[in-house]
């Protein structure tokens, strides 16, 4: 069992430096353009990712096109409020984010933020808790279930 | 190859979700205590694995280890592709938490045809842990690329299948060295 256990984690050593797979939404917002990066979690870009920009309050899209090569979006909000991005990649890979553009956004000042969709973990401490927690429950799976009499042949 | 929460009906979801638990239900009944550490390793191997990505065509691509879930497992490896797929979601938003039945039926398809391939296909089994490995992430691509032909979605079936090719053969060939290892330290595991 040592063996197989040592398995899993040369697999771990191999993929925990790799690039995971969710999407990840980088949002700059700096007068007088909304720049968001749509890239894998883990670093790479997506190019021509199908976006939506919409103004939340009203549910009325506003914006809808591709990100550049480099995953790189851009739209000019034209009024303050609540609005909602969200970034398609085709292969069934979905993530949206809501920002607000207030009234300090249009007065062209020290409005510049960054806005970040997707989990704030890091990559290994997720994979660990992901390892731990599949483990620990069969853990106790085994253990309740071990502590039941067999089932009949 | 996961599918994430809004690409299908809601509906659609719900029915699949429904679907996947009663088959979680059915390939778990009269479980042994013994086999579960079995499946827990296996689940874990599933998960880390699908983490090593292959940037493709532009886009990324995963393994999955279904393949070699169905040849250790059986008809266990489908609780076991659904509690993966579930952690996946949970942790690494891959695929949404409400497609968990669907993306349960497409990769546990594929696992469970590696299961018959391995139960009941005779032939070297050598040979069999690279077509597990490479069907077992076929079927399944074939089947999400379906999904998205039916719903008008993605960039066509042709693409998808054509980025998967070349993700089948890299698992076949990481399944049939994986088998030769388990098979040399420890070939009871593949004992049903």
């Amino acid at each position: 069992m040592k063996k197989i256990f040592g398995l899993i984690f040369c697999l771990w050593g191999i993929c925990a430096p790799l690039p995971a797979h969710g999407i990840v939404l980088d949002v700059r917002l700096h007068f007088p353009t909304v720049t968001i990066q749509v890239r894998y979690d883990g670093g790479g870009p997506i190019a021509f990712a199908l976006v939506q920009v919409m103004f939340a309050k009203e549910g009325s899209e506003f914006q809808k096109g591709r990100t550049d090569g480099n995953g790189f979006f851009s739209f000019t909000p034209d009024r303050q409020g609540k609005w909602t991005f969200s970034a398609d990649d085709e292969m069934g890979h979905r993530e949206a984010i809501e920002f607000v553009v207030d009234e300090a956004f249009f007065r062209g000042k020290a409005s510049d933020a960054n806005l970040h969709a997707g989990s704030n973990w890091s990559y290994l401490i997720r994979l660990l808790a992901g390892v731990i927690l599949i483990l620990g429950l069969s853990a106790l799976f085994y253990r309740w279930k071990k502590g039941r009499p067999e089932p009949k042949a | 190859m996961h599918i994430a929460d809004g690409i299908l009906p809601m509906g659609v979801s719900i029915a699949a979700d429904a679907v996947a638990l009663a088959g979680v239900y059915a390939s778990s009944r009269n479980l042994d205590a013994r086999e579960i550490p079995r499946m827990g390793i296996s689940t874990t191997a599933m998960f880390v694995v699908s983490l090593i990505h292959l940037p493709m065509g532009g886009t990324s691509i995963h393994l999955g280890l279904y393949g070699l879930a169905g040849m250790i497992l059986g008809v266990r490896s489908f609780p076991a592709v659904v509690v993966n797929l579930l952690f996946q979601s949970l942790i690494f938003q891959h695929g949404g938490l409400l497609s968990v039945g669907v993306n349960s039926m497409t990769m546990g398809a594929g696992a469970l045809l590696s299961w018959l391939i391995w139960d009941f296909f005779p032939g070297n089994r050598a040979v069999k842990s690279f077509v597990c490995g490479f069907l077992g992430i076929l079927l399944p691509a074939f089947l999400v690329s379906l999904i998205f032909l039916l719903l008008h979605y993605g960039k066509g079936m042709l693409f998808l299948m054509g980025l998967y090719i070349p993700a089948a053969v890299v698992e076949g060939i990481l399944s049939f060295f994986i088998y030769r290892y388990i098979h040399r330290v420890q070939p009871e595991v593949f004992a049903r």
